[in-house]
């Protein structure tokens, strides 16, 4: 193994976006194109023999996020993905993340045919119908709702992912409670990564105020959840200065990928910096090609005089918190224009 | 005079990560080779542009070695590199 692949639990992640298409429009959507499409099968068995060659080699287990768009806008695509990887050894877990709106007591039925899904997750973007459809749109939240409610009593793992933003970091704390109520495994905050100066100034959080929101819900989280069996998920950059012992480094360029529908290989669905594409080059060519990752991999390089961070610049301030964070790399991307500045909502001086 | 010019096949990727770890990578395998600083450099002039002699010269520049050590440790490198078909 080499040091580039290598993590302590030796698992790969890979982000998959094997759908391009969704039934819904959300405000803060990272997708352009909306035109349904059924997935290429042959498409999606190519890019599947890529990883599954990758992993293979680098004696690595796989941990795949399917998503899309929305996955079930074509379950004979996602569950065709789903019984290649269940007949990988290569591969240990599949999490579904899902916006919740389709699926039915069937689809149920056929997810728990597969042991590797071990995770489904459901999109909810505030805690109550006006805030969530506000973002995701009209009849959007009961539906979600219900379908955690069926997912949960199937007893399969079901976690909320909550995106943050200015729009909804006032609700933050109700999420505990819904999550608590719908008695979902987790409650992950994910904070919006904000693509271009419209969005920056619509849905921003600035630093002080997404203090305050993490230092509010994981203070409150210890209450809410106390004796229930929903936790709180801080495994992402910034939580460690909520608590020392929360947080995680980024994986990208390390141990973690995106692979779009067509092939084209991301650093993270966050950091639209296409890497190449695996059908036509392999993940090897990209993983050890690509100056981007590189780039990304480099914290070694000493600063220059033109203040620009040729590396983190989290590790140039010596920043105690830097083996547990070092920031958000996409976060820094589109609001600085380099992976390698202070993320821009870190609250630290 | 020795005019042979050797190049890396295409499917190689050398990589000189800053901190004198220098790698060698098969796209088509995903195999990783360690390389000495030697090798490496040697494998970096192998482009099909430079003779053996233009090769070794340039090598002589970067590191204080006597020619004849350095032609022995050539000839090795690069039988071993044409053994293993990572130049032609
Ligand atoms: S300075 Fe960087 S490493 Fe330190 S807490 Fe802020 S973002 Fe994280
Ligand atoms: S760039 Fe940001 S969103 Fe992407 S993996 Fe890194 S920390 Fe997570």
């Amino acid at each position: 193994m080499d040091s580039y692949t290598d993590n302590k639990k030796n698992e790969f992640y890979i982000q998959w976006h094997f759908i391009d298409s969704c039934n819904l429009r959300c405000i803060h959507c990272y997708q352009n194109d909306y035109l349904f499409k059924e997935p290429d099968l042959n498409k999606l068995s190519l890019i599947f023999h890529k990883l599954d060659d990758a992993l293979a080699k680098w004696k690595m287990g796989g941990f795949v996020s399917l998503t899309g768009g929305e996955p079930f806008l074509s379950p004979s695509s996602l569950f065709y993905v789903a019984e290649l990887i269940e007949n990988s050894p290569n591969f240990q877990n599949v999490a579904i993340l899902s916006n919740g709106t389709l699926i039915d007591e069937n689809i149920i039925k056929e997810i728990k045919r597969f042991k590797k899904i071990t995770e489904i997750q459901i999109s909810i973007d505030g805690p109550d119908a006006q805030i969530h459809e506000s973002i995701r749109g009209k009849g959007t939240f009961l539906k979600t709702v219900e379908t955690v409610r069926k997912l949960v009593s199937a007893g399969l793992k079901t976690s909320i992912m909550f995106t943050v933003h200015k729009k909804n970091m006032d609700y933050a704390e109700d999420m505990l409670y819904l999550a608590k109520e719908l008695k979902v495994n987790s409650l992950t905050i994910e904070r919006m990564t904000t693509m271009n100066e419209k969005e920056k100034n619509e849905f921003f959080i600035n630093p002080y105020d997404l203090e305050r929101v993490y230092k509010n819900l994981y203070e409150k989280s210890k209450v809410v959840f106390a004796e229930s069996v929903t936790k709180l998920i801080t495994s992402r950059p910034l939580w460690n200065l909520v608590d020392e012992s929360a947080g995680g480094f980024c994986p990208v360029g390390l141990s973690s990928v995106c692979i779009l529908h067509d092939g084209t290989v991301l650093p993270c669905r966050r950091l639209y910096l296409p890497l190449g594409n695996i059908i036509e080059e392999g993940l090897f060519k990209i993983w050890y090609g690509s100056k981007i990752l590189w780039d990304i991999r480099n914290k070694k390089n000493p600063p220059d005089n033109s203040g620009v961070h040729p590396q983190s610049a989290c590790s140039d301030i010596n920043c105690s918190h830097f083996k547990r964070c070092g920031g958000c790399k996409a976060v820094s991307y589109y609001y600085h224009g380099n992976i390698h500045e202070k993320d821009p909502q870190c609250w630290l001086n | 005079m020795n005019v042979i010019k050797y190049k890396l096949l295409p499917q190689y990727i050398l990589h000189d990560d800053g901190t004198e770890k220098y790698m060698l990578f098969d796209t088509n395998t995903g195999d990783i080779y360690k390389l000495n600083a030697v090798s490496y450099n040697i494998l970096s002039f192998c482009s099909g542009e430079y003779t053996s002699d233009e090769i070794k010269n340039e090598i002589l520049k970067m590191f204080d070695v006597p020619l004849d050590i350095l032609s022995k440790d050539f000839n090795d490198i690069i039988t071993k590199f044409l053994n293993e078909n990572i130049i032609s």
